[in-house]
């Protein structure tokens, strides 16, 4: 279960084990997120995961 | 969100009222006189002699100005600064001449909206890259729709008058106004006008998506949504959800991009970020960027990276396909 499409990357329990967690500040709250990926666009990097709407979603790196 | 805008009046001699007059029949006792005026309007008289610069009875009030040269054209600057990078979204000018007849001027309309993309380069032409139709309504019908009121210009009648064209200057706006085929700037007129732009900013969201004029001019709901930009980012519209369900409507097979400025999200249809270049990245410093259709035809995805750094072409081209 890669977690893609679930609508629900905040919960960590149910996260495959292995993932790299970022939080990220979403909707005035600071949500943890399963990282599929990093991307480099300019001078920012973002983070990749699937959002809970189930799009492919990156948000600017918290680091 | 509501479209960012505002306008802004200009008044040359008059002040949105028919009333404004001169009298323009030599024998007349009045002859030279105006009235009705607010501020000054232009008188032309190039007899210097029958009426010496200063003579005239306007000239005296000091409600005129006085045209020694019937010019092809007269250029009226409205400085503007806040008209720097944005969008004017709709113009129109009401003028009055030689006779009693008040004059409808479409002709410097936009059908739409364009943009300054880089206000201290500005010509002539980059602004007037539309089409002729963009830039003069053709049969005197102006149908502009107008976000920020919500509705619809759609000023008839034209009837034979001053030809009147906007042009932009570095950090200014321009009017410009030619004397047409059938009312050349003649002498012993006089002319008053009124000047209404709009101005959309760019905090607003935008459909990131070349299209040409007219591919643009043909869709009335595409029209409805963003206003049409040259370089495919700066068409602005006022409301990311619509842009998108638009665009899904009429371009289900292109690659578009919307950015939501209200939320800082950027949205991908038909890309992936490997498609979206750094540039742009850096232009719109999105906070997230969601892929709401990945690609099936990489080559779609390819046409808008192209055409988007072909149209911005000042900025170089970083992103790196894979």
């Amino acid at each position: 279960m890669s977690g893609k499409g679930t609508g629900k990357p905040g919960s960590p329990g149910k996260q495959p084990p292995g993932k790299k967690k970022v939080k990220i500040r979403k909707d005035k709250k600071w949500v943890d997120v399963d990282v599929d990926g990093e991307v480099k666009k300019g001078r920012f990097k973002y983070v990749k995961f699937v959002d809970d709407d189930g799009l492919d979603t990156y948000w600017i790196s918290p680091e | 969100m509501p479209f960012t805008g505002s306008y802004a009046r200009f008044a040359l001699g008059t002040w949105d009222t028919w009333e404004t007059y001169c009298q323009t029949n030599t024998s007349a006792s009045d002859y030279g006189t105006c009235y009705g005026v607010f501020q000054k309007l232009y008188f032309v008289q190039k007899d210097t002699t029958t009426y010496p610069v200063g003579s005239l009875p306007c000239e005296q009030a000091g409600n005129c100005i006085r045209f020694t040269i019937a010019d092809w054209y007269y250029t009226f600057t409205i400085v503007d600064n806040s008209s720097v990078n944005k969008q004017i979204l709709l113009y129109f000018v009401r003028s009055k001449h030689h006779t009693n007849v008040i004059t409808l001027n479409c002709g410097s309309f936009f059908v739409g909206t364009e943009s300054i993309v880089n206000p201290s380069n500005v010509s002539v032409s980059d602004f007037l890259r539309g089409p002729v139709r963009a830039r003069l309504a053709t049969g005197g019908r102006c149908d502009v729709y107008d976000p920020i009121t919500n509705s619809i210009f759609n000023i008839a009648n034209q009837t034979v008058g001053y030809r009147i064209n906007m042009e932009y200057y570095p950090n200014a706006l321009g009017l410009k106004i030619i004397g047409g085929f059938f009312n050349a700037m003649n002498n012993n007129t006089f002319f008053a006008v009124i000047a209404f732009v709009a101005y959309a900013s760019e905090a607003s969201p935008s459909l990131i998506m070349p299209v040409d004029y007219n591919e643009y001019l043909a869709y009335n709901e595409l029209r409805k949504t963003v206003g049409w930009s040259f370089d495919g980012v700066n068409q602005l519209g006022w409301n990311a959800s619509d842009i998108i369900n638009t665009a899904r409507e009429l371009f289900p097979n292109r690659a578009w991009a919307v950015y939501d400025d209200n939320q800082n999200v950027l949205y991908l249809y038909n890309l992936t970020m490997d498609y979206v270049p750094d540039w742009l990245i850096e232009k719109l410093a999105p906070t997230a960027i969601k892929v709401l259709k990945a690609p099936a035809d990489a080559a779609v995805a390819k046409a808008w990276l192209d055409l988007l750094n072909e149209r911005n072409a000042q900025i170089p081209p970083q992103a790196e396909l894979p």
